[in-house]
């Protein structure tokens, strides 16, 4: 089943400024798809119109599911709450029962490992700490579709690795389906079950690649011969589709 | 190391500017109506203390009421001022102009709507001291981080909500930061007013205690009620920077 369709998307920011052109997608259940182009392209875009905070100039969007959750590319955590508090804002937003957002984040922050630091404030915190409370805080309210712009992207190496596993984790106990936004062609191989590579301006889907590897993955598939081929199969395609960068 | 410490720094300035001033009088032979010696002055303290002390609460009381509502219109007309382009446009160049007209000008003016007393005192210090918590208050509330109002759309909060949760502790520390320059301004506005229209109502305060001191020719006591002034000055700064430091010492930067 599509949880999100996309039916020849295009946005003009004004009438010489053209950035998406005539998308076309969908996004089934349980699956991760990752989409990969050069700065400037769109990517962020699509993902706030997918979310509804960026009007489309013309064509459809349409969501099979309510509950959708949106990942920035910075953590975006308000400096005046603790991670705690951070985690709960949804919650306490929608108004829900206290008792519910007490076990709510308590066990979401069992599950990105932050409760020993729940108490403390965002500044007290390493970027990839941040990140994962940016993610426990996503997922709140259960999710079906989650909408992720470079979550990873101001982490070094060994950090993106580790959260690329913990979001893998996340996804197999949660079974959410997203969009995930990345320049990073590895961090994109290992995280998708299909990689949508964008052309340069005006940005438009050029190539959908399937990722057939096994689904249980570990820091091990970063050093298999077909985790690599694939690597340099996305790599190909992003430069030919844009051989002017 | 106890130098590290900021008082200890303003206690060493603080005994310097003593020893030059001591200098200057005796090297320069300057006459006492010009400036008189530390210790004449705080002889001046001790012996009119009780005028001092009745003095330093009839200015305090005006001074204080002045920059309580201040801080509370000051904060509403910031909301206000907030919520829409339109209304800014509209209204922020007249909150401006009542900046910009000089308070001398205002002063006789509002002693005729108000009369010689407390309330144009009060009145007084209000508008000297509003104007720098909406200016700031306003920018923080409009210039908040555009990433987390985005973050909150997606969560389709209410305008209330936004206000709220995100855009009222956002602008905190630009409130505090106007709250910190218009309790320097309170004790201006309050012996101006004094000084224009509160001698006239009997009411004897500091502004009236400088008219008086000056017109004997008193300047020990009339240096004594300068210091006095800036002692309730201080006093509203550090309690301004209390709430600041209480509100704000766990999460913002400018306390790490």
């Amino acid at each position: 089943m599509s949880l999100v369709q996309l039916y020849s998307i295009a946005k003009n920011f004004d009438e010489n400024r053209s950035v998406l052109t005539d998308i076309n997608f969908e996004l089934n259940e349980h699956e991760i798809v990752s989409i990969i182009g050069p700065s400037g392209c769109g990517k962020t875009t699509l993902l706030k119109i997918i979310a509804g905070l960026v009007k489309q100039t013309s064509g459809e969007v349409i969501l099979n599911k309510d509950e959708i959750s949106f990942v920035f590319q910075d953590a975006a955590l308000l400096p005046w709450l603790t991670v705690r508090k951070n985690i709960e804002l949804p919650l306490t937003l929608a108004k829900f029962d206290e008792n519910q957002i007490d076990l709510t984040v308590s066990e979401l922050l069992e599950l990105v490992n932050l409760s020993d630091v729940s108490n403390y404030y965002p500044w007290q915190l390493s970027g990839g700490m941040k990140m994962r409370v940016s993610i426990a805080r996503s997922l709140t309210k259960s999710p079906q579709i989650m909408l992720l712009d470079e979550p990873f992207g101001s982490l070094d190496v060994m950090t993106r690795n580790k959260l690329n596993e913990d979001f893998l984790r996340l996804h197999e106990k949660q079974k959410w389906s997203a969009f995930f936004v990345t320049h990073s062609i590895t961090e994109a191989v290992f995280l998708s079950s299909r990689i949508v590579v964008l052309a340069k301006k005006p940005a438009t889907f050029v190539k959908v690649i399937n990722v057939n590897l096994p689904f249980q993955r570990t820091e091990k598939l970063r050093e298999q011969p077909e985790y690599l081929k694939l690597v340099a199969e996305v790599s190909h395609e992003l430069r030919i589709s844009n051989n002017d960068i | 190391m106890i130098y590290k410490d900021n008082w200890c720094w303003s206690l060493i300035t603080g005994s310097s500017l003593i020893i030059v001033w001591y200098l200057s009088i005796y090297l320069f032979e300057l006459p006492r109506y010009f400036l008189p010696a530390p210790h004449e002055i705080f002889h001046a303290l001790i012996c009119e203390k009780k005028l001092l002390f009745d003095a330093f609460f009839q200015t305090l009381i005006p001074a204080v009421s002045g920059l309580v509502v201040s801080s509370i219109l000051g904060a509403l007309i910031s909301l206000m001022l907030s919520l829409s382009g339109l209304i800014r446009k509209t209204l922020f160049p007249w909150v401006l102009l009542l900046q910009l007209v000089p308070i001398i000008v205002l002063t006789p003016i509002i002693a005729i709507w108000l009369g010689h007393g407390f309330l144009s005192i009060a009145t007084i210090t209000f508008l000297i001291s509003f104007f720098p918590i909406v200016a700031n208050t306003t920018h923080g509330l409009i210039s908040t981080d555009k990433i987390l109002v985005e973050l909150l759309k997606t969560y389709r909060v209410s305008k209330f909500q936004e206000m709220f949760y995100l855009r009222i502790p956002y602008a905190l520390p630009f409130y505090l930061t106007g709250l910190k320059i218009s309790a320097s301004l309170a004790m201006i506005g309050a012996l101006t007013g004094e000084l224009f229209v509160g001698s006239a109502s009997g009411a004897k305060g500091l502004g009236y205690l400088i008219i008086i001191f000056r017109a004997q020719n008193k300047i020990p006591e009339l240096f004594a009620t300068a210091f006095i002034a800036c002692l309730i000055g201080l006093i509203f700064v550090g309690i301004v920077c209390l709430i600041n430091w209480l509100m704000l010492r766990k999460w913002h930067d400018s306390f790490r």
